[in-house]
């Protein structure tokens, strides 16, 4: 028997490579590790200096004025990579909660130049000083990371020198771009929150134009200017609370937990404590008026700052806030309802979680936390404050709105006064004529005001009965339709069976009649919720001659109905418009529609309905003709006007649908009053795309 | 015996209590038993408890919550009893907004038919679609393939849930519509107008109706 071998796990000097760069690649992640390494130190400040780092073979110099670290704190710690936080929850001297990192950032940041030093002087130790020196060369040439000795050298300390570390990483791999100066400097500026009321105890700087400009930009105190201020606070027992005040300071609304925790019923929130202040601003000339701060500036600042930034014990965590990352889905709520909703553009937030027992765990390549339910807690807490912000905003809108139309008539009369006033500054004879100017114009503005208030409330009466055809559509299409086509189906097959030939003489035809009207009322409903089609409002390349085929193809059953042949003569080319199938489809309708009165309203016999297209410079002719009774009984000019109609319980709308719906795809509409085929033709010309 | 598995009694689950009875007819002329739920259904869980206590398969309608009836709609119901191998047939009218409504759950609906061509011929083929799925025997309309998925459009939502418009260029030129909750979480902060990714998808599915997307990656 052998006696047994023993084995260790050991790293291939690879490994350095696939931790370091390849694992968290950007300039901005290394250097930020740094800074969070010289925060557990309890530094006050953390400096970056970049010497010729537009080009490869830069100098990135990182240095604190931290308690720095001994040769002990070296060997077992700083060159120790990927130790576990497991009890570094213990604060530090300066009382901070240490970051505690796993060191894999630290080597990222060490492993950008092909050099790299530390020099360190531990605050006990007045008189030395430690060194390391790294040349990462000489991991290319051995197997194993621990082939390569590093030797901490004890040194005496310069004159003058203050406690601290000092790392200088050299002979940069690649160049440093302008946007990643950019990235590094908001990153530094915003690690510790800048915005907070209270003089900062951590204070990174990068020696840097790009710092300068976002530093003063963070020093100016923009979110005073904050139109709403929300303020929310998630307690250790999970309850939350809420308050939004305007810019002066004043207090619009307040929420306890259950107004906020609406959608989860009261329940907890099930995470660390939380401070969530979230700004959001209107940003509009008016609203600036008499401010100190410019919209511009505010712009700039939001531009440049803005996001919803996440701490975890004083530090913030990547990428939180960051451009583009909208992680509490801010823009695309607005999206979905975006009355008195602010976007990422005009809102900057911050969350200050309170965690020292790290129930949130970031991921090793620093791409945020974990996303594990404490997380998902989080967020939602910070999502539900937002949500009863824009509920609380919306009221007050709709409040307003109320109030604005209330108003309206005594404003009139007030108006009415200061005319009145006017007028008796002038010449006596004057008045007279005046007032008798000024009644003739009241008198047509009355009649306008009766039209228009007819004409809205007819169309709120056909938009309430296009909304109660949709309502029951399902349920005529859904379930008495339904029903006949079973139980009819059901009767052709035991009858075709159990009669046999019978079946063909004595019930085929019935059946087959029935069949076919279940499928004619199957298109009223399903040409109702055509009609309301989420899609068809879209504005797109719109294909006419495919919406035609299409109308004509959902009307077919109702044109069979009712007798009428119905002939697409259109041209060859494809005409697309820029605009909405529903705009299209609307015109189509109602010309339809009104043949179909005609025909009804004369009896005509051989219906004849024609929709013709032709294209030529630029535009398309749209033509819907018939060889109904023409334009009688109203001038070709009245038609289009709302209200006007031939037909005892007609609405009198759909030409003045045409019409307005015409004019807003930038087209024109005419009409002759007896066509080629004898009835109406109305003739649509719409602009097209490919012309 | 549908496909070597013993159906007898089938659970015919409708709003509408004609229209339960009409199914019945079509369940006979196939030999089945017809077992109507009269409702309400209760939550999921027991709804799925009593359907799978009496009936061997489901015929279930997606409009299920026009009444007082039920919790939810068909389409989740189906979906569930599939991912329980239990086969189950969507039997509905359909548009685009229930479409919507029933992608997300789309992969675990094996069989979606429209009532009106609802025939012994019809239910026969969708239960045996279920039951050859649960065995990894997928028809050619229904077999995933990984494919590109091209984002064409993401207008402002009017109202709910926003809609993604994409492209599947190995299906067809058409433009699909998906509710933006058929993407995970993760996938969707990063969607944008000519943003390409890749997911499984149906890519014999004759319709737009009948397709379904999943592993995005």
């Amino acid at each position: 028997m052998s006696p047994r071998e023993v084995g260790h796990f050991r790293f291939s000097s690879d490994i350095l490579r696939r931790l370091g760069e390849e694992l968290n690649p950007s300039v901005e992640h290394g250097i930020v590790e740094l800074a969070k390494n010289a925060y557990d130190a309890d530094a006050t400040e953390f400096t970056v200096t970049l010497n010729n780092v537009e080009k490869q073979g830069g100098t990135v110099i990182a240095s604190d004025n931290g308690e720095g670290m001994t040769s002990q704190d070296i060997r077992d710690g700083w060159l120790v990579l990927g130790q576990s936080r497991k009890g570094a929850t213990k604060r530090t001297a300066g009382g901070r909660i240490p970051a505690g990192y796993k060191g894999l950032g630290r080597l990222a940041a060490l492993r950008l130049g092909n050099r790299a030093s530390v020099v360190t002087r531990h605050r006990s130790q007045k008189d030395l000083e430690y060194r390391v020196d790294i040349d990462w060369a000489a991991f290319d040439n051995v197997a194993l990371v621990e082939d390569v000795d590093l030797h901490i050298k004890i040194q005496e300390r310069r004159a003058k020198t203050v406690s601290g570390t000092e790392i200088v990483i050299d002979g940069l791999r690649s160049a440093v771009s302008k946007a990643e100066v950019r990235r590094l400097a908001r990153a530094l500026i915003l690690l510790s929150d800048p915005f907070g009321d209270t003089p900062r105890s951590f204070k990174p700087v990068l020696v840097a134009p790009e710092f300068e400009d976002i530093a003063r930009l963070v020093e100016t105190r923009y979110l005073v200017d904050a139109d709403y201020h929300l303020s929310a606070k998630l307690n250790a027992k999970g309850r939350a609370s809420a308050s939004v005040l305007d810019w002066k300071g004043k207090q619009l609304f307040s929420a306890t937990h259950r107004d906020i925790a609406i959608s989860r019923r009261g329940e907890p929130y099930e995470c660390p404590p939380v401070q969530f202040d979230f700004w959001a601003f209107i940003l509009t000339k008016d609203t600036f008026l008499g401010r100190t701060s410019k919209l511009r500036d505010v712009r700039a600042w939001l531009d440049a700052v803005g996001g919803v930034h996440l701490y975890q014990n004083d530090l913030r965590v990547s990428p939180y806030g960051n451009p583009g990352y909208d992680w509490l889905d801010i823009n695309l709520r607005r999206a979905q309802s975006p009355e008195e909703r602010p976007s990422t553009n005009n809102s900057i937030g911050k969350l200050l979680v309170l965690d020292e027992d790290f129930h949130l765990v970031q991921k090793t390549d620093r791409s945020g936390f974990i996303e594990t339910a404490g997380f998902k807690e989080l967020k939602e807490f910070a999502q539900d404050c937002l949500e009863w912000m824009a509920r609380e905003r919306l009221s007050v809108a709709n409040r307003r709105r109320e109030k604005q139309r209330k108003q309206a008539p005594t404003r009139v009369l007030k108006a009415k006064e200061d005319i009145e006033r006017a007028i008796k500054t002038v010449p006596k004879p004057a008045q007279r004529q005046l007032r008798l100017a000024i009644q003739a114009y009241d008198t047509q503005k009355d009649r306008e005001v009766v039209t228009l208030r007819k004409e809205v409330q007819l169309y709120r009466t056909l938009s309430t009965a296009g909304i109660t055809a949709a309502t029951f559509a399902h349920e005529s299409s859904g379930n008495p339709i339904k029903v006949i086509h079973q139980s009819i189906n059901a009767i052709k097959r035991r009858a075709q069976t159990q009669l046999e030939q019978n079946y063909d003489t004595s019930f085929a035809k019935p059946v087959n009649a029935i069949i076919k009207s279940v499928d004619t009322l199957g298109v009223l409903s399903s040409a109702t919720l055509s009609l309301i089609d989420h899609d068809k409002r879209r504005v797109i390349r719109v294909d006419l001659h495919k919406v035609i085929n299409t109308v004509l193809q959902t009307f077919d059953p109702f044109l069979k109905g009712r007798d009428v042949t119905p002939k697409a003569q259109l041209a060859d080319a494809s005409p697309y418009l820029r605009g909405s199938e529903a705009a299209i489809e609307s015109i189509l309708t109602n010309l339809v529609n009104n043949s179909m009165t005609a025909f009804e309203t004369e009896g005509t016999s051989n219906r004849t309905l024609v929709i013709a297209t032709e294209v030529e410079d630029g535009f398309v002719t749209l033509s819907v003709s018939d060889n109904g009774p023409g334009i009688a009984g109203v001038s070709k000019r009245d038609i289009w006007l709302p209200g006007i109609t031939t037909k005892p319980n007609g609405t009198g709308l759909g030409l003045t649908i045409v019409r307005d719906t015409v004019t807003d795809l930038g087209g024109e509409v005419d009409a002759i009053e007896k066509g080629t085929l004898g009835g109406a033709k109305i003739i649509v010309k719409l602009p097209i795309l490919n012309s | 015996m549908i496909d070597s598995v013993e159906i007898t009694r089938v659970s015919v689950i409708d709003d509408d209590p004609p229209a339960r009875d009409s199914y019945e007819l079509t369940l006979e002329d196939l030999g089945l038993q017809a077992v109507p739920e009269n409702g309400p259904l209760g939550d999921m869980n027991t709804c799925i408890g009593v359907v799978r206590s009496k009936a061997d398969a489901a015929l279930c309608d997606h409009h299920l919550k026009v009444k007082a009836y039920s919790m939810f709609n068909g389409a989740e119901l189906v979906a569930k009893l599939y991912q329980l191998n239990f086969p189950a047939v969507l039997c509905t009218n359909w548009n685009n907004a229930s479409v919507d409504e029933m992608r997300p759950f789309r992969r675990f609906i094996a069989s979606l038919v429209d009532p009106k061509t609802l025939d012994p011929h019809s239910l026969r083929y969708g239960l045996e679609s279920c039951i050859m799925e649960f065995k990894g025997d997928f028809r050619a309309v229904r077999r995933p393939w990984r494919t590109l998925v091209r984002v064409e459009d993401m207008p402002e939502a009017e109202q709910g849930v926003p809609f993604i418009y994409v492209a599947v260029p190995a299906w067809s030129a058409e433009i699909v519509r998906l509710p933006s909750t058929v993407f995970p979480e993760g996938i969707r902060k990063a969607l944008a107008p000519g943003f390409r990714l890749h997911a499984k998808v149906n890519l014999g599915a004759s319709g737009h109706e009948e397709l379904f997307f999943e592993d995005w990656e």
